[in-house]
Parts: C-alpha cells; sequence; structure tokens
C-alpha cells in the first residue's frame, strides 16, 4: 500500500472508521515503526482534539430561539385550523348517500374531484409560500438578499436622486423596458435606484430612507418577466403569483426585516425593509 | 368514524408532531446556528438560514423517518437552503487546486512535529480567535469536513450523504483539511513565540 493511502487511513483509524480489528493493529504497528507514519498520526490526532475541546459550539441567541418557538407554534396552530376547515367541508349532506351501494363508487370519485379542486384544497398560508421561493432567479429571494447587502453597505446606488422623476429617466434610460412606478412619501425620503440584469433584461430597484436608519428597498418586475416555471428571467412559485394576482399582500413580518410582496398594474412589486409594518401598511402599501 | 372523532384523531396528531418535532428537532438548534454561522460568516444571516431550516423541517416533518439521526437531516435541509440562498456573490464552492494543497501541506517537516502532548501544550496557548480564523480561512469543501466531523460527530457516511460525494473523498477531504488546519495553526504558533517554549522539551516521541 502507498504511504499516502496508509496517511488517510490514519484519518479513519483516528476518527474509528476502521471496523476491522486486524487492520487497525497492522497500520497502528506501522504507525509505530514509521517516522512519517507516526508525524501524520500526532497531527490528525493533535487537530482533531484541538477542535474537539476547543471549539464546541455556542449557544444559539435567545432571540432566534424565541422566533423560532412562536414561529413553529404558529405554523401548528395554522395546521390545526386547516385541519379542522377541511374536516368541516367534508361535512355535508351528501354523507348519508355514501351508504348506498349504486351511488358509492361515483360519489367517492365526485367528492375527491371536488375536494382536489376546491380553493381549501390548493390555499396556502403565507408561511407556507415563503418557503417555497428558492433558488438564484426567484425575485423574492433575490429581494431579500438585495435588503440585506444594502444594510451591509455590500450594494450602493447607481443613481443618488431624491427626485422621482430623475429617478424614472435613469431606469427608462437603462435599459429597463417597462413603466416603473417611483411614488415619494412623507415618512421615507427617496435615496435613489439601481438597475439589475438577468439574461440581459434589466430591472429596477429603488431604496428610501427614513430619519432613523429605516430602509425600505423597492423592487418591482413587469408581470412578463416572471414565471413559475424558469421560462422567464425570473420566478416566483405558482403559489405566490397567484396568492398576489387575487389582489393581496403576502406579508412576512416575523423576521428582522418585514417582507410584502403584492401586484399593482401588471407589475410585482416586493418590499423589503426593517421599518415599523403598520406604517408600511397605512403609508408605503396605500399609494399602490 | 364519525367526522367528530376523525376530527379529534387529525388533531391529535399534529399535536403529536409539534411534541415531537419540539423533543427531536429543537435540542440541534446551537450545532445548526454555529454551522450556519461558519457557513455564512455572518450573525444575521445566520439567524434567517436556522430560522428557515426549521420552519422548513416543521413543515416537512412527516417525511422524517423516525428513529433516524435527526440531527444530521436537520443539516441537509440547512445545506439546502444555504445553497439556494445564501451562497450569493459565488453560486459555486469555492475551486480548489488540490495540487495547492498537497504542495502546502508536504512543506511540513517531520522534525517540525513534536510529540501529542507537547503539540497540544502548544497548541492550547492558542487564542479561540486564532482558530476561528485559521478553520474560517479553509476553503468551503474542507470547513465543511472538518466541522462536521470533528465539531458535530457526523460519521463518514452521514457527511458523504451531506456532502454528496463518496466515503472515501469524504476520508481524504477531511485527512487534507486536518493537515491544512495544523499547518496554519503552527504558522500562527511560531508567529506568536509559542515554538520557543519546544526547544526545551524533551525531543523523545513518546510513540503510540
Amino acid at each position: 500500500m502507498k504511504i499516502n493511502e496508509l496517511k488517510e487511513k490514519i484519518t479513519a483509524l483516528i476518527d474509528n472508521e476502521i471496523l476491522s480489528t486486524e487492520e487497525k493493529d497492522d497500520l497502528e504497528l506501522q504507525i509505530n515503526n514509521n517516522d512519517s507514519l507516526y508525524t501524520e498520526y500526532v497531527i490528525q490526532k493533535s487537530v482533531k482534539n484541538l477542535l474537539q475541546t476547543r471549539y464546541a459550539d455556542k449557544k444559539a441567541p435567545a432571540n432566534l430561539r424565541e422566533n423560532i418557538a412562536k414561529q413553529t407554534f404558529n405554523l401548528y396552530n395554522a395546521e390545526l385550523e386547516s385541519a379542522s376547515k377541511r374536516r368541516s367541508e367534508s361535512n355535508n349532506n351528501l354523507y348519508s348517500f355514501f351508504r348506498k351501494p349504486q351511488f358509492a363508487i361515483p360519489l367517492v370519485i365526485l367528492m375527491i374531484a371536488l375536494f382536489l379542486s376546491s380553493p381549501l384544497f390548493s390555499e396556502k398560508s403565507p408561511n407556507d409560500i415563503i418557503i417555497e421561493q428558492a433558488g438564484m432567479n426567484n425575485m423574492y429571494v433575490q429581494a431579500v438578499n438585495n435588503f440585506k447587502s444594502i444594510m451591509k453597505g455590500e450594494l450602493s446606488l447607481e443613481c443618488v436622486s431624491s427626485n422621482p422623476e430623475e429617478v424614472k429617466k435613469y431606469f427608462n434610460e437603462n435599459g429597463v423596458a417597462y413603466e416603473t412606478k417611483v411614488p415619494t412619501f412623507q415618512f421615507w425620503n427617496l435615496a435613489g435606484g439601481v438597475i439589475s440584469d438577468e439574461s440581459g433584461k434589466k430591472f429596477a430597484h429603488q431604496v428610501y430612507a427614513g430619519s432613523s436608519g429605516q430602509i425600505l428597498y423597492l423592487y418591482q418586475v413587469d408581470l412578463d418577466y416572471l414565471s413559475n416555471n424558469g421560462e422567464q428571467p425570473l420566478n416566483l412559485s405558482k403559489d405566490l403569483l397567484n396568492y398576489i394576482h387575487d389582489g393581496k399582500c403576502l406579508k412576512m413580518l416575523d423576521s428582522s426585516y418585514k417582507t410584502f410582496v403584492w401586484e399593482n398594474e401588471h407589475k410585482v412589486f416586493a418590499l423589503v425593509t426593517n421599518e415599523d409594518p403598520e406604517l408600511i401598511e397605512d403609508n408605503f402599501l396605500a399609494s399602490f | 368514524m364519525l367526522n367528530r372523532e376523525k376530527e379529534t384523531e387529525d388533531k391529535e396528531a399534529l399535536a403529536k408532531k409539534y411534541a415531537e418535532f419540539e423533543q427531536e428537532a429543537m435540542p440541534h438548534m446551537d450545532a445548526l446556528y454555529n454551522f450556519a454561522l461558519r457557513m455564512t460568516g455572518d450573525p444575521e444571516d445566520a439567524d434567517d438560514l436556522v430560522q428557515e431550516t426549521y420552519l422548513k423541517a416543521f413543515k416537512f416533518f412527516d417525511k422524517f423517518e423516525k428513529g433516524t439521526n435527526c440531527k444530521a437531516w436537520m443539516f441537509r435541509i440547512l445545506k439546502n437552503s444555504f445553497i439556494n440562498d445564501y451562497r450569493k456573490t459565488s453560486k459555486e464552492p469555492d475551486k480548489v487546486d488540490y495540487d495547492d494543497i498537497q504542495n502546502f501541506y508536504e512543506t511540513i517537516k517531520s522534525s517540525d512535529v513534536k510529540t501529542q502532548h507537547v503539540q497540544e501544550d502548544v497548541f492550547s496557548q492558542l487564542l479561540d480567535d486564532d482558530i476561528s480564523k485559521a478553520i474560517t480561512n479553509l476553503p468551503e469543501d474542507f470547513r465543511t469536513v472538518i466541522i462536521l466531523s470533528d465539531i458535530e460527530g457526523f460519521t463518514y457516511e452521514e457527511i458523504a450523504d451531506f456532502v454528496d460525494c463518496p466515503v472515501g473523498t469524504v476520508r481524504s477531504r477531511l485527512h487534507r483539511a486536518r493537515k491544512m488546519l495544523y499547518a496554519s495553526l503552527y504558522d500562527y504558533a511560531k508567529d506568536k513565540g509559542y515554538l520557543e517554549n519546544l526547544k526545551n522539551s524533551n525531543g523523545a516521541k513518546d510513540k503510540k
């Protein structure tokens, strides 16, 4: 056996991953009789011991524990509620027909078909919908990541202006091929805009700032550039697209940042912010 | 069965799921948080990643095979979330030139390596920050296996499942990771003068 193979076996020996006693004894003998193998043993063993003794896990922060406990409890309650709803839905007058053999099979088929096509079956909670959002081309994921980059100072504005017309002009002149909405607000000042590129298509992002460090990051995309199956440069899950298409705003308020996603005038907007969500709903969202 | 009875049964099943989740998944939060922190390098990202992992895990807890390793299952969920959402600046893990690594650690001479207890005495003088920095500087492939094995105590098979490669590759990466880490720590110790103490130590090797 080559020396390098033997050295890798020493790693396995230290980790108790060699099951055969014969093989273990043989390797230990070779370690004791060969300086290079002994050196290898010392290196591997001392590093492992060091990590085990000096690099133990730290406690997860208390607020993280609380958030997770709260969120899983909320999910549990939502599932309980949804189970009750489904049960009461199936408790209908047709129940007695199941007892008659001539109706039983067609009715079972009909009930299954009705159940599968009912809105109750397909309706998901906002938390469920958020969980479905994944991948680098997902608009929601991008919005959250961009907000975090802004907060860390890793993403800067290309057009710095508090004038909405200037920001809109910047979007138009730099390849954003859809009409953008750049409103102004009493509580927050427009800070400017930045453009992203996905497969050659340009997308508009704007940022507002409050007087006490509040940041409101808005990502707006024309519906024509969004799909749920990768056919367009950006995607959102089908459930999310359906949810906002019904006129609802998807909100996620449990995290350290708050997210809002909604559809308006053939565009999808994603707002990520550290601002008070009530203020956002009463002032920001009301402008759309 | 009456609907009311069925509803009670559903609720009991959900309550059981909630209780089992609390018992099986919650104790791994520290490990998941630390792993997330070491992978993202940012406490806020680590918080979000762990929260997302727990929400997904609760949602799909029915899919968890009872009696198997819940910690490994949770780590897999965390890894998938990390790949999807958090490895944003570089979509792929750092590409590693394995030959470079070979050359790097082969520079450690046998004569530099003392007996195990002397070696551990030298390392014990290192600050936690030095150790932490040395781990963070390892390429992602190597950092992952060494954390999972030496800190989290996963078996090679569990790590192989996690990183999606054969057990032999895990062993090889772990072997190299420890040597790279040793070389870094050796440099730290040298820079800080801890190796001077070795001059007076007994050079005889207390062989195994």
